[in-house]
């Protein structure tokens, strides 16, 4: 049977090697009668003084209460005595009780021994508790050294691993924030902030000893040692009340590396969006610069050459401004993966959608748009820039894949958690399975062997820039059963709830 | 002979796009005095003394607002921002710094003209009190209070009549929120154009008839709106 060893620690012998209790009883067993030996051999030989010899059973009590296990130091001090009865005490080789003498020299030894043995344990004891403390304050002081200059919580991680397992030979692991969630007693601990195993109130019979690391209030994880085949924790060399001490090093260093690492994220991101910024407004201004030519070149032709070329200039100048939008898009795009979030201002869809049929202009047809907007419906909060994009490039597809002559509806509503707009055509729809491969970036549409014109960016870009407000945009299954519908759900975030008009609503 | 054509500063340093500003205005018989640099172009305002300014605000050697705020300093010609940058941040700064309209490039000639043609009106004929507005294929008429749009007849409460009249009567010209507010609202509300959204967005469903055609009113991010002028006219 063995004891939970942090809920009844044994007192700590000082030197102990690797031996089974068994082999430690034969030991004090060889002990006792070895001092018999020795005293019987002198008794024989004439010893002046016999029960001077009687101090000679003192000797493995001695030893036993140093060397082996505490429990063999009573049975040692049980033996002795008994052995000195048989050995040194007339009538020999009997166990006689009758002589008021021999009891009491009995009595005398029992009482010298068990008086040596507390003794000794009790030194064992604070020499054991000394050394361990030693163990341990030449543990922190290493564990110090060892996370100096070690900045990021890695190093602190890998560092902290390596010095905990040499200082308890016990194999130490640490886990930071992502505790892994199969193993249920690792995730309590952590969520608890309690240690738990090998004999603590979490799990008292698991091997493993888990410490949380705690920062404050914070758990930021925790510490695992896991003794190897079973081997109990080791705690002569780390008393368990000191363990936590260690377990508050490492996770204020590891919480120190963790400011450090998102400090200078913070200013590489920031960095970034300086030079990304930087270099996408020049990127836009090279780009733009020469269709400000070509576009502008091509309009004076417009007006001074005759119908035909006046045609051919048309198309030129709808190819510039295609091209101009599909910078705008490449540019947008850079702009939001590279992180950088342009300004929200009060935006009515109304004004979006007109501001996007008048961009489009050139590019509609005979298409019919019907736009219903339902009362109460909100400003959005958002950049008008970018959500002008977004249904740019959704009103260019329902132009591009919808009939020459069809509808297009622009439905946007109030639901319970933000607001819907839906962009239906009348073209022939989206597939189910290719609903969501739409939206993904360079997806192009390819019908048999025609390709319809587009970079493949414009729905990815649309998503892109939904999420970015916390919304989503889908190919839904058409309302109306025709063509293709997308739908974009903002969250009553990116929207501005009004005070209403006191005055004349209609 | 050249006095009597309304002469615009060009401070552009790309030279296409220079040249074709150049041609472009010369053929609207407008005088052109090109600038390549924002210093130059702030001496030629002052030795000139232009009766607009085409700024891009993407100079090499000073940024195009700090030019708008020199000239700004002794002057209240007209400035006309052309720039690839397309961010509101920008076009804001321009504006409170005092430019009067902006374009953004790539932009047709059709609609560079309006604006600048829109600009030049208030600094060349002192406001015309005309009773009738047209504007493409909306028709109002101020005096008699009614609005059209193809013939089909519009009715607008007083409010958004109001707002459709300061709209209309500074026609081609981009009006700020809090311009438009004051008109309207009057002092008290300037700031919040909240309402102001609200009720463009009233006039846009009642005047947008059929919204492929009818946007009339432009909406520019941050900072207004305009009525639109007709476009193409050459």
């Amino acid at each position: 049977m063995r004891l939970p060893p942090f809920l009844d620690p044994p007192p700590l012998p000082v030197l102990r090697g690797q031996r089974a209790l068994w082999q430690e009883a034969l030991l004090s067993l060889v002990m006792v009668f070895a001092a018999a030996c020795v005293s019987y051999v002198l008794m024989q030989s004439g010893f002046p003084s016999p029960e001077a010899l009687s101090i000679l059973f003192v000797l493995p009590v001695l030893a036993a209460a140093i060397f082996l296990d505490l429990r063999l130091a009573l049975v040692t001090v049980a033996l002795s005595v008994i052995t000195y009865n048989l050995v040194l005490l007339p009538p020999f080789w009997t166990f006689d009780l009758t002589n008021p003498q021999a009891v009491a020299k009995i009595v005398v030894l029992l009482i010298v021994t068990l008086v040596v043995s507390a003794l000794t344990t009790r030194l064992r004891r604070i020499t054991g508790e000394s050394q361990a403390r030693e163990n341990v304050l030449g543990g922190l002081y290493q564990l110090n050294q060892d996370l100096v200059g070690k900045t990021t919580v890695a190093q602190v991680q890998a560092a902290s691993e390596t010095c905990l397992s040499a200082l308890t030979s016990v194999p130490c692991q640490i886990w930071y924030k992502d505790v892994p969630v199969d193993d249920p007693l690792l995730s309590e601990a952590a969520q608890e902030g309690a240690s738990a195993g090998a004999g603590q109130v979490l799990a008292p019979h698991d091997p493993r000893l888990i410490l949380p690391l705690i920062d404050g209030e914070k758990t930021l994880g925790v510490l695992v040692f896991t003794p190897q085949d079973h081997a109990p924790f080791p705690v002569e060399l780390f008393p368990p009340s000191l363990l936590p001490t260690l377990a508050a090093q490492v996770a204020s260093a590891l919480s120190r590396a963790a400011l450090a690492e998102a400090h200078e994220q913070q200013a590489r991101q920031a960095d970034r969006e300086r030079f990304m910024s930087a270099m996408l407004s020049s990127l836009s201004h090279d780009f733009k610069t020469p269709l400000v030519g070509i576009v502008g070149a091509l309009e004076a032709l417009e007006g001074r050459v005759d119908s035909e070329a006046r045609d051919i200039v048309a198309d030129g100048l709808a190819e510039a401004l295609r091209l101009n939008r599909y910078v705008v898009n490449l540019v947008e795009i850079s702009r939001l993966e590279a992180g950088v979030r342009p300004r929200s201002e009060p935006l009515h869809i109304r004004d979006a959608v007109s501001g996007v049929l008048r961009t489009l202009r050139p590019l509609i047809g005979r298409q019919k748009f019907r736009i219903t907007v339902e009362a109460g419906f909100p400003l959005l909060n958002l950049n008008a820039s970018l959500f002008d994009l977004v249904l740019l490039n959704l009103i260019e597809n329902a132009l591009k894949y919808g009939p020459p002559e069809g509808e297009i509806t622009i439905d946007a509503r109030v639901i319970s958690d933000g607001v819907e707009i839906d962009v239906d055509d009348e073209g022939a729809g989206i597939p189910p399975p290719l609903r969501e491969p739409v939206f993904t970036k360079f997806y192009r549409a390819v019908e048999g062997d025609r390709k319809i014109a587009g970079t493949g960016l414009g729905l990815y870009i649309c998503r892109e820039i939904v999420a970015s407000y916390g919304g989503r945009i889908e190919a839904i299954d058409p309302p109306d059963g025709t063509g293709a519908c997308m739908r974009v759900w903002l969250p009553e975030a990116a929207t501005l709830r009004l005070a209403t008009l006191e005055e004349e609503m209609e | 002979m050249s006095g009597l054509q309304p002469k615009v500063l060009v401070i552009e340093d790309d030279p296409q796009v220079r040249k074709f500003l150049t041609i472009t205005l010369t053929s609207h018989d407008y005088t052109v005095i090109p600038a390549e640099t924002g210093r130059e172009g702030i001496r030629l305002a002052t030795s000139v003394k232009p009766d607009a300014v085409l700024l891009d605000l993407g100079l090499p050697d000073i940024d195009g607002t700090e030019v708008i705020g020199s000239i700004r300093s002794w002057s209240k010609m007209p400035i006309l921002v052309v720039s690839v940058r397309d961010q509101e941040e920008e076009k804001v700064k321009a504006f409170d710094l005092g430019a009067n309209d902006y374009v953004t490039k790539p932009f047709g000639t059709a609609e560079l003209m309006a604006r600048l043609r829109a600009s030049l009106r208030d600094s060349i004929v002192a406001s015309v009190e005309d009773t009738r507005v047209e504007v493409g294929d909306l028709c109002i008429d101020l005096a008699a209070h009614k609005v059209s749009v193809r013939d089909t007849p519009i009715k607008l409460s007083p409010k958004e009549f109001a707002l459709l009249k300061v709209l209309a009567t500074h026609a081609g010209k981009l009006l700020t929120h809090k311009y438009l507010m004051q008109k309207v609202w009057g002092e008290a509300q300037a700031d919040d154009n909240q309402y102001l959204r609200i009720y463009i967005a009233q006039l846009r469903q009642k005047l947008e008839i059929d919204p492929a055609r009818d946007q009339f009113i432009v909406n520019e991010p941050g900072i207004g709106y305009r009525l639109e002028t007709p476009a193409r006219s050459h």
